[in-house]
C-alpha cells in the first residue's frame, strides 16, 4: 500500500461522501418542506417528464458518458489498491553513491542485493527470529523497509541498537550515501510452547 | 558545473520515513465496487434508451408512475434520504479523521530511523515479560492508550509482592522497548491463590 494510494482513497471516500450527503441532505430538506416548495408535490412531476422528453437527444448520450467516466474512475480506484512502494532498482551515480539526480549517467543497482545482504546480517544477531527487508520509496530517494521479528525473551534494545549501529551503517557505506532513511517494526515471536506455562 | 555534496542529495530523503497508518482500503474497496457496479449498470441502460431498445430488467414507466404517485413527504423517501445523510457523512467522516494509529513509535537516535510495534505485538512482549516472572501462570496484556493493563494469575497461595515484580518486569520491559509516548502499567492479580 502506498502512499499515493492513501491519499487516493481519502479523495476518492471524501468526494462518494460529499455527493451522497448533498443529495440525501436535499432529499430530506425537501421531504421537510423546504425552498418553499410543497410537502405533498409528487417527486417525478409532469414537468421534468417533458424535460426529459424534450432533451432525448443528448440526455443519455451524456448520462452514459458521466456513468462510463464514473465506472473507469472506481475501477482503476480498485486496481490502485493493489499497488505497493516496493523499489526494484535503486539509481547509482558514477561514484556509486546514490544518484540524485544531477550525476554523470547513472547506474541501476537491483535493490534485491542490498536487501538480502541487509537481511542476513541482521538475521544472524542473536534474539532475531525473523527478518524480512525491502527498500521503498523512489530510485533517487531509496528508503529501507525492514520487518524484524525477535524471541520474546531478548532485550529490544540491544538488537534496535544493533541494528541502528551495524547494519545500517553497512548499508549506507554500501551506497556511500550517509542518508538513507529507514523504517524498522519490530515483531515479537510467540514463546515456543515448551516454555509457556500451564498447571 | 555541479558538485556533488550531500547538501544536494535530495532534500526529501533527510525526513524520516514515517510508521505505516491505516489507508481505509476495506472501505474504498466496498465504495468503489459499488460505484463500478452502479455506474456501469447505470451507463448500460442510458445506451439502451439511446439506441431505442428497451430497458434491462426495469420497468420504466412503472417506475415513473410510482414516483409520480409518491410525495416528497412520503415516509419511504424521508428514511431513504436520512440513510443516504448519514451513510455521506460516514464516509466524509472516514475520510476526514486520520485512521486510527497501528504502530507505537519507539525512540530512536537517528533522525533517519523510525522504529515502531505495532500494538498486538507489544501485547504479546509484555505477556511474555509478566509471564517470566517466577510464580505468574498466566497473563493477559490489553494496550489501551498509554496504558499496558496486565491481568496475571498465579500458581502460587502466597503472592505477597507478586504484583510488585510483575509492574517491575513490564516496566523493565518498557524502559528497553522504549516507546515516545509513555505506557503506564497497571498489573491485576486475579484466580487462584488472590491475595
Amino acid at each position: 500500500m502506498s502512499a499515493r494510494t492513501a491519499r487516493g482513497n481519502r479523495l476518492g471516500l471524501g468526494i462518494t461522501g460529499s455527493v451522497l450527503l448533498i443529495g440525501g441532505g436535499y432529499a430530506g430538506a425537501r421531504s421537510l418542506g423546504a425552498f418553499g416548495s410543497a410537502r405533498s408535490a409528487p417527486i417525478y412531476t409532469e414537468r421534468v417528464a417533458n424535460w426529459i422528453h424534450l432533451q432525448q437527444s443528448w440526455l443519455w448520450i451524456a448520462v452514459a458518458v458521466v456513468a462510463i467516466m464514473v465506472a473507469v474512475l472506481a475501477l482503476r480506484w480498485l486496481i490502485v489498491q493493489l499497488r505497493t512502494e516496493r523499489l526494484a532498482q535503486i539509481a547509482l551515480d558514477a561514484d556509486g553513491g546514490i544518484d540524485p539526480g544531477n550525476g554523470a549517467g547513472p547506474t541501476d543497482l537491483p535493490s534485491a542485493a542490498l536487501t538480502a545482504a541487509v537481511g542476513q546480517e541482521i538475521d544472524g544477531y542473536p534474539g532475531v527470529r525473523a527478518v524480512k527487508v525491502h527498500m521503498a520509496g523512489k530510485p533517487d530517494q531509496p528508503e529501507l523497509r525492514v520487518e524484524v521479528t525477535i524471541d520474546p525473551g531478548v532485550d529490544p534494545a540491544r538488537i534496535r541498537a544493533r541494528i541502528a549501529d551495524e547494519a545500517l551503517t553497512h548499508v549506507r557505506t554500501a551506497l556511500d550515501s550517509p542518508r538513507l532513511p529507514t523504517q524498522i517494526l519490530f515483531a515479537v515471536a510467540r514463546p515456543p510452547r515448551s516454555v509457556r506455562t500451564y498447571l | 558545473m555541479n558538485v556533488k555534496t550531500s547538501s544536494q542529495l535530495p532534500t526529501r530523503a533527510a525526513s524520516p520515513p514515517r510508521l505505516p497508518r491505516g489507508s481505509r482500503t476495506v472501505a474504498a474497496v466496498i465504495v468503489a465496487t459499488v460505484l463500478l457496479l452502479t455506474a456501469g449498470f447505470i451507463a448500460w441502460q442510458a445506451i439502451l434508451i439511446q439506441t431505442g431498445q428497451n430497458l434491462y430488467d426495469v420497468n420504466a414507466s412503472g417506475v415513473s408512475e410510482r414516483l409520480g404517485r409518491t410525495p416528497w413527504d412520503d415516509p419511504g423517501v424521508m428514511i431513504s434520504a436520512a440513510v443516504t445523510t448519514a451513510l455521506g457523512l460516514w464516509l466524509v467522516l472516514l475520510a476526514a479523521v486520520p485512521p486510527k494509529r497501528r504502530f507505537l513509535q519507539l525512540r530512536q537516535a537517528d533522525p533517519q530511523v523510525v522504529a515502531g510495534i505495532s500494538r498486538r505485538h507489544l501485547r504479546r512482549a509484555l505477556d511474555g515479560a509478566a509471564q517470566r516472572v517466577d510464580g505468574v501462570r498466566a497473563a493477559s496484556t490489553r494496550v489501551g492508550r498509554g496504558t499496558a493493563t496486565v491481568a496475571v494469575t498465579s500458581r502460587l497461595s502466597m503472592t505477597g509482592g507478586l504484583v510488585r515484580s510483575v509492574e517491575e518486569a513490564i516496566g523493565e520491559y518498557l524502559r528497553l522497548l522504549d516507546p515516545i509516548a509513555p505506557i503506564a502499567v497497571r498489573v491485576r492479580l486475579s484466580g487462584r491463590g488472590r491475595r
